[in-house]
Formats: structure tokens, C-alpha cells, sequence
């Protein structure tokens, strides 16, 4: 969409998350820090009265997260005022906007190990008071656990073989029981001779023998190939058999 | 001292307001000022200001009232924005959108309606676009719609769309007139 075309925002499904319809469609959020973009997305501005307010667009092609609610995913659960555990937060890019969607009563901890990749996300969390980075490696958990705290959700796109158990010991640390996780599967990165169906459904094996139970499955096509978001619930409570 | 000055003394360390107007029930310039108020003798007996009640319902309609006006926190308490005749044109011209571009293709129409909560916002120039990735002066308009009648392709492929029609319509009105007319002939036979 070019600058100063007019569009239309409106609420999204998934609370935190909008649409801007124009003669194309595109998924927004809230921005953080209005005047500034991340990675160079385009920005929409409203004027509402005195106040300014300013919507980032989300590109599918560059951030899962946008893919799958793209894609149809029925759960996020990142609502506005959540705290979310972000395993691989790369340079910030969907980090960003984890930000903006959980708002400033929320909180994002972005774990990455990548040096280069962690400095430009430390310069994304300067700006945005509810990001905590952490740069350190997801697989031990208990370097980081001076800056943590309890957490809602886990999200994790660390495109690792061994990530199904990397979101385990996380989880084990910081997500509270009844508390949901969502990981990007990228099948060649855990076995590039297998076929992407028979990794996701391995993947979700794991995932179940740790006690994370897989609730939606879903491939990110045509944003993605060979990859699927699995979303589900750690450790649901009990449900009561004698009512 | 005076008696007053004597009632307040710190000495006497519980002071009962009620007791000190009894004592001054003689003197009729309190009774006066309080003629007008709504605040009566038994105010002080009162566990709460009576108007403050009624402001504290008040406060709670208005928040109520407020809460309905936007989509709440789950969206940042977007606001429900006035509908103008502008704004309903261009919310039209959006649920039509599939026909007006020839070479864009859109998804299923997931557009339900007039939509509750909106808001109406502008792409933002950003320094590092290139010129053709922004509108020209002349192309920038306050709405959709018109945007759409600065678009020269647009109006282009809606007159040619217009006259395919008509042409359609002639050509059917016609052959439709001549089926009567070979009928009523046959009826004559
Ligand atoms: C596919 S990228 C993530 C992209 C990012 N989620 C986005 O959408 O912007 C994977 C990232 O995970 C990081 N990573 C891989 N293994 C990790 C580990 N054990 N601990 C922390 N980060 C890790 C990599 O450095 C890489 O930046």
C-alpha cells in the first residue's frame, strides 16, 4: 500500500491484533513507540482527536506468528496484560510485535544465544520497557532465571533438533500450570530426510511424553514451507471425573 | 477567651461537633446558612455523604457507558468512531472490493457488515520508500472512495465494465422482443 493511501482498522479475532482493510488487507499492531519502525515495516497513523495513535504492519512472510493467525490458528494466547517466554527472538522482528500485542501491562522475555542477532534485539528493547532480553542459550534454563519470572506462555521458534526438549525445561521453570506454548516447526531442521508430516507428528510425540499436550496443529503454507505451529496446554488441571 | 475559643481548646482533646451546635442553638446565624443546604442537622450522624453516594453511582453509569463505547482491554479500548456518510462509503466500497480490481484477487469475503469499532488511519510516508511507493499530492484524498475516482485505471476499467453491461442488457431485451414477437405472430395463424 503506498503512503498516504486511506485505510480501515479494525479488531482482529485474536485480542491485541488488527486489521487494516484497503484495497488490500493487512495485519497490524499497536505500535509501542509510535514515529519508529523495527525493521522497516510500514506504518499506518490515526488521529483521534489530540492523541496520534500508530499501527505497524505484520508481514506473514517474515515473522510464523503472523503466518499462522494468517493461516487460521484459533489460540494465541497472548491477550494484552500476558507475560510470554520468546525462545529465539532472532534480531526482534516478531518480538516486536509480541510487544506491542501484549501492550505495556505485559511482558515479553526474548531469550536468544546469537550475539549479532541479540544486539539489534537489545536495540529493540530499549525502546520497548515490556521486552527483557536475555542473551543466553534457551537449553539451560536456569542461567536466566535471575530476570525471570512466571510466565503465561511459552513461544518458541529456536529451529533446533532438539527444541521439543529445549521448550520442556522451560517450561518446567517458568510456565505456570494451565499455561500454553506455541512452537514453529521447521521439519528440515529436525530431520531433512524424513517427511515434514512424519517430523511435525514426532515433534508432537515429544511434546505429549512431556506432559505438553498438543490442542491445534497447523502448516504455515503459503506463508512457509515445511513448517507447522503446534499450540497447546502444559500440564491442564485435572478435570474433575466425579461431577 | 470566649466560650467558643474554649470549646476547640486542645486541652479538651475530643471535640463533639454535634454538641457544639446544640450549643449554639440559640444563636440562629448557623440555622440560617443551613436553611439553604441539603445538608441537615443529621449530617453528622450520616456513615456517608448522600451526594456522594449518588456521584459514586454516577461515576459507575459513566464508566459502564464508556466501557460500551469501546472494544475493551483486549484491544486496547479501541474506540467506537462516529459513523459519517464518508466513512460509510468507503466501508461499502470495501465489502465490494472483489469487483473492482480486475487483476487483484481476494480471499472469501470475511467482511460481515458494518463493523462496531474502527478506526480510519493513513499509510505513513517512511524516508527510505521510493516515490513510486508513495501517492502523488494529486492522488491523496480523505477517502477511499475518493481515491478511487483519482485512479484513472480504476475509472478506466469501471466504464468499460459499465458498457459491457448495457451492451449486454440491449442485446438481451432483444432477443427476448423478438421471441414475443415470432409468438404473438404464430397466435395469429
Ligand atoms: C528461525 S530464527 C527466529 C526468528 C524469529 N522468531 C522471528 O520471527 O523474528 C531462530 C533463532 O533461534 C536462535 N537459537 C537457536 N538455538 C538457540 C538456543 N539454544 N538458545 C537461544 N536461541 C537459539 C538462533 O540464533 C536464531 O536467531
Amino acid at each position: 500500500m503506498k503512503g498516504g493511501s486511506n485505510v480501515v482498522i479494525e479488531p482482529h479475532r485474536h485480542p491485541g491484533v488488527f486489521i487494516a482493510r484497503g484495497k488490500e488487507d493487512a495485519l497490524v499492531t499497536l505500535n509501542m513507540v509510535p514515529g519508529e519502525a523495527v525493521y522497516g515495516e510500514k506504518r499506518i497513523s490515526v488521529e483521534e482527536g489530540e492523541n496520534k495513535i500508530e499501527y505497524r504492519v505484520w508481514n506473514p512472510f517474515r515473522s510464523k506468528l503472523a503466518a499462522a493467525i494468517l493461516g487460521g490458528v484459533d489460540q494465541i494466547h497472548m491477550p494484552p496484560g500476558s507475560k510470554v517466554l520468546y525462545l529465539g527472538a532472532a534480531s526482534g522482528t516478531t518480538v516486536s510485535h509480541v510487544s506491542d500485542i501484549v501492550g505495556p501491562e505485559g511482558l515479553v522475555y526474548a531469550v536468544e544465544f546469537s550475539h549479532r542477532s541479540g544486539r539489534d534485539m537489545l536495540n529493540v528493547a530499549k525502546k520497548r520497557t515490556n521486552i527483557i532480553p536475555i542473551i543466553e542459550d534457551a537449553r539451560h534454563p536456569h542461567k536466566y532465571r535471575m530476570l525471570m519470572g512466571m510466565v503465561d506462555t511459552v513461544f518458541a521458534d529456536v529451529a533446533q533438533p532438539d527444541q521439543a526438549r529445549i521448550v520442556a525445561i522451560n517450561a518446567q521453570h517458568y510456565l505456570k500450570n494451565g499455561g500454553h506454548f506455541v512452537i514453529s516447526i521447521k521439519a528440515n531442521c529436525i530431520d531433512s530426510t524424513a517427511q515434514p508430516e512424519a517430523v511435525f507428528a514426532g515433534e508432537v510425540k515429544k511434546l505429549q511424553a512431556e506432559r505438553l499436550k498438543p490442542q491445534e496443529q497447523l502448516t504455515l503454507e503459503p506463508y512457509e514451507r515445511d513448517h507447522a505451529v503446534v499450540v497447546g496446554v502444559y500440564r491442564p488441571p485435572a478435570k474433575n471425573k466425579g461431577e | 477567651m470566649s466560650k467558643d475559643s474554649d470549646l476547640f481548646s486542645l486541652n479538651n482533646t475530643y471535640l463533639d461537633m454535634h454538641k457544639s451546635y446544640q450549643r449554639n442553638k440559640n444563636d440562629n446565624s448557623v440555622q440560617e446558612i443551613m436553611k439553604k443546604s441539603i445538608l441537615n442537622t443529621d449530617y453528622g450522624m450520616l456513615e456517608r455523604d448522600p451526594e456522594c453516594e449518588a456521584s459514586l453511582k454516577q461515576q459507575k453509569i459513566q464508566k459502564l457507558k464508556e466501557k460500551k463505547s469501546t472494544k475493551g482491554p483486549d484491544w486496547f479500548n479501541m474506540k467506537n468512531t462516529k459513523m459519517t456518510k464518508e466513512v460509510q462509503n468507503d466501508l461499502r466500497v470495501l465489502h465490494m472490493r472483489q469487483v473492482l480490481d480486475p487483476k487483484h484477487f481476494y480471499k472469501k469475503n470475511d467482511i460481515k457488515g458494518l463493523p462496531k469499532y474502527f478506526q480510519v488511519g493513513k499509510y505513513v510516508d517512511s524516508p527510505t520508500d521510493f516515490y513510486s511507493a508513495r501517492l502523488t499530492k494529486k492522488e491523496r484524498k480523505s477517502t477511499i472512495v475518493e481515491e478511487l475516482m483519482a485512479d484513472a485505471d480504476f475509472m478506466k476499467y469501471n466504464k468499460k465494465k459499465h458498457k459491457e453491461r448495457k451492451i449486454k442488457h440491449i442485446k438481451t431485451h432483444a432477443k427476448a422482443h423478438q421471441k414475443a414477437k415470432r409468438l404473438k405472430k404464430k397466435n395469429k395463424k
